[in-house]
């Protein structure tokens, strides 16, 4: 592994892709000068983070350097360049499983792809767990998925480590800060905020729900007021499930659809929901993966099973067993990559050329300030 | 002179739980100081032909929608079921939830962030008591202050502060809390802790403490019910109504009025000194509250206020034999007649009993239940969760709709399996 330089010279920062942490920073396309190798750049402006954001991105670094697993995302570097604080991350070609939602798997990953990729969560997740971290924030926007098909499970920024003055806390009562958009994925104990507290199978429930996530195209509870989503929770009024021929007819989008027509305006189905009702039955998921998600959002934390157990459940092994690579069953969607990038280049520089070639200077035109 | 509080500002010290009436004789406090549990608000059950929940008459107009009282003609078939209908309560971006206590400034409810889903609590101040009493609103003025600009772990923290000048109320967001130490105690074997659990209360206590003190607050009133848990156990000092805020620029710390509760009070109060080092009260009281923490008892007391500060500037008590030697030492290095020779929060952070270890050996004094509930159970979701920003479903009077799996706003969840 190269050595990842601590100045912001050692990278050559190529384009923006997106945006992270609520929006917070911005997430860049560089290439490691010394190495040639891609890698994705974390920036925030230091300045204007409040005294919260800091102290997560603190923890979230920290965490990121003490914690080492293959299924788990590194981070290279990190150090503060002027205003900016610069976070150096490997580049995962095909983003994150939410980019894959939203690019070519509108209406959810094949069952396959998403063993595959549930397998190296809960790989990461175990190990997570046998250093006393908890993650918190599970989701599919947080699994990454590298050019050549390894996943990766990052978002640490909201793990909260369970050792405290050199013990490990049975129950943790801390609720995640700043984490009003990933609420939909949280356990009903975390949301409780009781006596009781919660502990690492909390993680397990942020897993059935990203499952379910991955699988219908769009999170349980989506489009649901916040408040209205915990009450659902905690009063267990229907669990989620996925979405497919056995738990949705064929009519039903329309019945939904029907009532949104004469029904007063505010319990409107909005057009992706409903897309993603009729695509459902046309589909079937194996009984073993409706089982998974359902021990998984079990809603008593006790009967959840661990990640360890998770690893042997029929759903992982059997889908896994002989699975082409992960980056076939991604078809038609492309990574990032060398070959991509320099296409991409090829045809910047292509436009360019026949931009200026078509670009004519006047004569008699003087420059006007 | 006796600088002695007024009663109402006393009354002001207690905090979430709202009890604790500052009385001279401690036993007539613990006596007196019985709130009855506040009445268990009826179920809500879906009736009428909206489903919306019913409620008491208990703040009926005490939500935020800014409604008039309009009388309007009803025909009494239909009284019933209309009348009453009361809209969970939203002020600004918080739910509200149960009443967790009450004091003379107005209630202390439980609350939520709608948006991010936290729990917090709400201090309700009503202008109309504050005016009432001495120094209401100054102190009032001066706590919000203080709240904005500290910041610890051991210090109760403010969110936010909502004002309703047409209600004439002022809302005090706060941290969470499950309960006052106070009301640990008064439900405790003999009303104390064992040795580990104090002392375990106690360090964080001196931590908050010397944070105050470095930022130049005195408080003025700890007591074991201006201290609070949260749910992981974290104690919080509450309640700077009566604090102090010192000139940075002062080289002492040397004050001449002091609004604590008069069982907490050191000697030089009691016995009417013009200035006394500020620091050294906080200093004191807490030697009181520790003293309070493993026997029970208090150290001094009196039938009267007077009787009682006739006490304290003896400054003699006696220590029960089953506190320890370290522990007693401690106990009189903090309860010194002379506050230049008493304890420091240093040196109180140096002592062997606050330094050594103290690993739990017998069972700990629980967190009471809060409304029949053992683990506080939220209350600002469960009884106003399916109204919360989407209208209740409409009901389908063959029942259809609790059994399809259709129904929307609910249907990622709301489907069941065929």
């Amino acid at each position: 592994m190269h050595n990842h330089e601590m100045t912001p010279t050692a990278y050559r920062v190529l384009t923006m892709v997106g945006h992270c942490f609520n929006g917070i920073g911005s997430v860049w396309l560089a290439r490691h000068a010394a190495s040639g190798n891609l890698v994705a750049v974390k920036k925030y402006d230091v300045d204007k983070c409040s005294f919260e954001v800091l102290s997560i991105l603190q923890h979230e670094s920290q965490a990121m350097r003490q914690l080492r697993h293959a299924r788990l995302m590194p981070c290279l570097s990190s150090f503060v360049s002027g205003t900016e604080l610069w976070m150096v991350e490997p580049l995962c070609g095909y983003g994150s499983t939410k980019d894959l939602l939203a690019a070519h798997f509108t209406e959810g990953l094949p069952e396959r792809a998403i063993a595959l990729i549930l397998r190296d969560v809960v790989r990461a997740l175990d190990y997570l767990h046998s250093q006393g971290y908890v993650h918190r924030s599970v989701r599919a926007s947080h699994i990454l998925i590298g050019a050549n098909g390894d996943t990766y499970l990052a978002g640490l920024r909201s793990s909260y480590c369970s050792y405290r003055d050199g013990r490990r806390l049975a129950r943790i009562h801390q609720f995640p800060e700043l984490a009003a958009d990933g609420l939909n994925w949280l356990s009903p104990e975390i949301l409780a905020q009781d006596l009781r507290g919660y502990t690492a199978s909390s993680d397990v429930y942020s897993l059935g729900i990203t499952a379910c996530e991955l699988a219908n195209g769009l999170e349980p509870f989506a489009q649901m007021p916040p408040a209205a989503m915990l009450h659902e929770k905690l009063a267990g009024e229907g669990e989620p499930v996925l979405l497919d021929a056995t738990t949705i007819d064929a009519g039903y989008a329309e019945r939904v659809q029907e009532q949104n027509d004469t029904d007063d305006p505010a319990v409107h189905e909005d057009d992706t929901s409903l897309r993603l009702m009729r695509a459902a039955p046309g589909r079937r998921f194996s009984d073993a993966f409706h089982q998974f998600v359902r021990l998984c959002v079990d809603r008593e934390p006790s009967r959840r099973p661990t990640p360890a157990q998770l690893l042997t459940h029929p759903f992982l092994v059997r889908q896994c067993r002989r699975a082409p690579p992960l980056s076939h069953l991604l078809r038609p969607d492309v990574p990032v990559s060398e070959a991509t990038l320099l296409e991409g280049e090829q045809i910047v520089r292509d436009r360019l050329v026949t931009d200026m070639a078509g670009l004519q200077l006047n004569q008699e035109n003087t420059w006007d300030f | 002179m006796i600088k002695l509080s007024s009663p109402g500002a006393a009354d002001m010290a207690s905090t979430q739980g709202g009890s604790g009436p500052s009385s001279a004789a401690p036993e007539a406090a613990a006596a007196s100081n019985h709130v009855p549990p506040p009445e268990p608000e009826p179920e809500p059950q879906p009736v009428g032909v909206l489903g919306a929940p019913f409620d008491g008459e208990d703040d009926l107009w005490d939500d935020d929608g800014g409604e008039m009282a309009v009388f309007t003609r009803v025909p009494s078939t239909e009284i019933i079921y209309r009348n009453k209908r009361k809209r969970w309560k939203v002020v600004g971006r918080y739910i509200f939830g149960d009443l967790l206590g009450e004091g003379s400034y107005g209630k202390v409810k439980e609350c939520m962030d709608k948006d991010t889903l936290e729990r917090r609590a709400v201090k309700i101040f009503k202008r109309r008591k504050l005016r009432r009493k001495m120094n209401g609103e100054q102190n009032l003025q001066r706590e919000i202050r203080l709240l904005k600009r500290l910041r610890h772990p051991n210090i109760l923290r403010l969110f936010d502060v909502l004002h309703n000048d047409e209600k004439q109320k002022i809302y005090m967001i706060l941290e969470f809390c499950v309960c006052q130490l106070k009301e640990m105690l008064d439900r405790a074997h003999e009303k104390r802790f064992p040795v580990w659990q104090a002392h375990r209360y106690f360090v964080q206590l001196i931590t908050g403490l010397e944070y105050l003190h470095s930022q130049a607050v005195v408080h003025n009133d700890i007591k074991p019910a201006n201290l609070l848990l949260t749910a992981d156990m974290t104690l919080k000092i509450s309640d700077l109504g009566t604090a102090e805020e010192l000139d940075r620029f002062r080289r002492s710390d040397e004050i001449s009025v002091s609004q604590g509760s008069p069982a907490f009070q050191p000697p030089e109060i009691a016995s009417g000194s013009d200035a006394f080092p500020g620091f050294k009260v906080d200093v004191w009281s807490s030697g009181v509250t520790l003293y309070n923490f493993v026997t029970g008892q208090y150290p001094f007391e009196g039938e009267t206020v007077f009787k009682l500060f006739d006490n304290i500037a003896k400054a003699e008590f006696d220590i029960p034999d089953m506190v320890g030697p370290s522990l007693a030492s401690l106990l009189r290095g903090m309860l010194h007649k002379e506050p230049e020779k008493r304890l420091g929060i240093f040196e109180i952070q140096q002592h062997d009993w606050v330094r050594k270890k103290q690993p739990p050996t017998t069972e700990c004094v629980p967190v009471p239940p809060r409304n029949g509930s053992e683990c506080h159970e939220l209350t600002s979701a469960r009884r106003h969760g399916p109204e919360a920003g989407t209208p209740p479903l409409p009901t389908d009077p063959s029942g259809a709709a609790r059994t399809s799996p259709v129904l929307n706003p609910k249907s990622w969840s709301g489907c069941k399996h065929a």
